[in-house]
């Protein structure tokens, strides 16, 4: 029986590097930001010790504040991210198919994408009011191009071999569409999504900090203007820590799921 | 020409409009298959098989003439005709299994699971990759993959098989072998041929008859039955002097078309 072939390449550069070299870069930074506090190379009154940040982290964990403030950054994040997904998947589908949407919508698509979504802050104030509203429309706002753009992208790069073969082989346009356009794009989609997760973070911590909706911005900007510098720390620190969890999540669920496409291969082979 | 016919082309025609004007593909053809026949159809490269095939399985529709199966006016890809492409990587679909990529076509045919699977099961096995049923195409050689592609027509139970080039991306050795492969499964299966080739020697290797199309616009320059004895082996088929004069006049009837076109074309400017 002939040999199998891999149609995949080592992309690690330095096959090896391990969690737990890894870990040791992370004590070694930890270690420098210890020491320029201690050694007051930055005022330690308002860049505390690492030690005793995670002190303060260890003070927040068992009350329940902490945990509703992450359930509130988490449900502003998540609902925005839903909506853009919900509205971003099927408008690039239909207008990566379609040429005449595409040229229709291009120049309106490439005059708001520049948007930076924080500068529609003060607008979406105004129409939403301060609440969970306003946030979960500037996370989707912000969500809603990545998504839209990869899923432009998937539609339009589906293999024309693949769609041929479909069609030879009698299916008809709604088996085509979910046997075959709906799995090819959707690696690009779960590109999408992570890069957006990313985003929609970013826009929902905003939203607590410059506008005071409740959530993890919200609770670091309390800290801050009760000078319990630590605990403001404290919340930066969670705050990474989530965003840092989530990223992971969502590249362990597109490696998951899309272990056939060429940019995973090498990750998971059978 | 024994048995019935079973697919008959009638005064086919196909001109593409594009902004440079029209192209002509094929001008005139008209051939009839019988059933259970195999039958080649060689010409040089750019003259029009690969249209001429795609028309004959309801992808492209003819711009005159017409095309019947069993009588019937083709229009879509009928369910009773199964193709093999030239490009086998991008005929399979790389989310699914090699089992999976057989019986996807299968499941709006309405074939139950367990016939399906046994389907799967055996035609794997008729083309030698019955350990390779959980694999995915791409971590299978290109020879691997387009008896994948073999399998997947002929689990389809096709009545006629339509081949656009199969062979024409593998290496010569792989290549004579699934040319083996092939007149071993027409034989099992008795399924009508249609086999489209730039290759002379494969034509007449393997048909019961070999049409030769001249340059675009093609026409059936000739017919040439082929009465070599079966099975067909490698040597000592193609040492047959009949072999040899066969090939020798397919070559001749090729070159003498491309010669007298450019005749012509010389005439008309003259």
């Amino acid at each position: 029986m002939a040999k199998v072939a891999r149609d995949g390449r080592d992309t690690n550069p330095w096959p090896g590097t391990s969690f737990w070299v890894g870990l040791v870069g992370v004590l070694l930074v930890m270690t420098a930001l210890e020491l320029v506090a201690r050694f007051e190379l930055l005022p330690s009154r308002w860049f505390p010790p690492v030690t005793v940040v995670l002190g303060a982290v260890a003070d927040l964990l068992p009350t329940g504040d902490l945990w509703s403030e992450i359930g509130r950054t988490l449900w502003g994040w998540g609902v925005g991210l839903a909506v853009a997904a919900v509205l971003a998947i099927p408008l690039g589908m239909l207008v990566g198919s379609v040429e005449a949407i595409y040229r229709a919508l291009r120049v309106v698509i490439e005059f708001l994408r520049p948007i930076p979504s924080v500068a529609l802050l003060p607008a979406a104030v105004l129409i939403f009011g301060i609440g969970s509203s306003m946030k979960v429309f500037l996370v989707a706002f912000a969500s809603f191009w990545p998504i839209l753009f990869q899923a432009i992208y998937g539609v339009q790069d589906i293999s024309p071999g693949v769609k041929e073969t479909a069609r030879a082989y009698g299916l008809g346009p709604v088996s085509r569409f979910m046997r075959v356009i709906l799995p090819s794009t959707l690696p690009y989609v779960a590109t999408g999504l992570r890069i957006s997760s990313a985003i929609a973070l970013i826009l929902a911590v905003t939203s607590e900090l410059v506008v005071g909706a409740p959530g993890l911005g919200q609770a670091i900007a309390a800290a801050h203007t009760a000078a319990q510098i630590p605990t403001m720390y404290a919340f930066i620190a969670v705050t990474g820590t989530l965003g840092w969890l989530l990223n992971t999540a969502f590249q362990a669920a597109e490696a998951r799921a899309l272990h056939w496409h060429p940019a995973q291969r090498e990750k998971a082979v059978v | 020409m024994s048995g019935r016919a079973m697919l008959e082309v009638t005064s086919l025609a196909k001109s593409y409009q594009s902004r440079n004007g029209t192209t002509d593909a094929i001008a005139d053809v008209s051939f009839r298959v019988a059933s259970g026949e195999f039958v080649c159809v060689v010409g040089p490269s750019g003259c029009g098989k690969t249209t001429l095939l795609k028309c004959l399985a309801g992808l492209l529709s003819p711009t005159a003439g017409e095309v019947q199966l069993n009588g019937e006016p083709v229009r879509r890809p009928p369910p009773n005709m199964a193709f093999v492409f030239q490009d086998y990587s991008n005929s399979m679909l790389p989310w699914l299994r090699v089992e999976n990529n057989i019986t996807f076509p299968l499941r709006h045919k309405g074939v139950s699971a367990d016939r399906r699977a046994a389907l799967a099961e055996e035609t794997l096995r008729v083309v030698g990759l019955g350990e390779f049923a959980r694999h995915y195409p791409w971590q299978l050689s290109g020879g691997m993959q387009q008896r994948v592609a073999i399998a997947r027509a002929l689990a389809y139970e096709p009545e006629i098989l339509l081949m656009d080039e199969p062979f024409a991306s593998v290496d010569a050795q792989t290549r004579s072998d699934l040319e083996d492969l092939l007149l071993d499964v027409w034989a099992r299966y008795g399924v009508t041929t249609v086999f489209v080739t730039h290759d002379i020697d494969e034509s007449v290797y393997l048909a019961d008859r070999v049409f030769v199309l001249n340059d675009r616009p093609s026409t059936v320059q000739m017919e040439v039955p082929v009465e070599l004895p079966r099975p067909r082996d490698q040597i000592t088929t193609k040492e047959l002097t009949e072999f040899t004069k066969l090939r020798t006049e397919v070559m001749r009837t090729i070159k003498h078309a491309r010669r007298s076109r450019s005749d012509e074309e010389r005439m008309g400017q003259a």
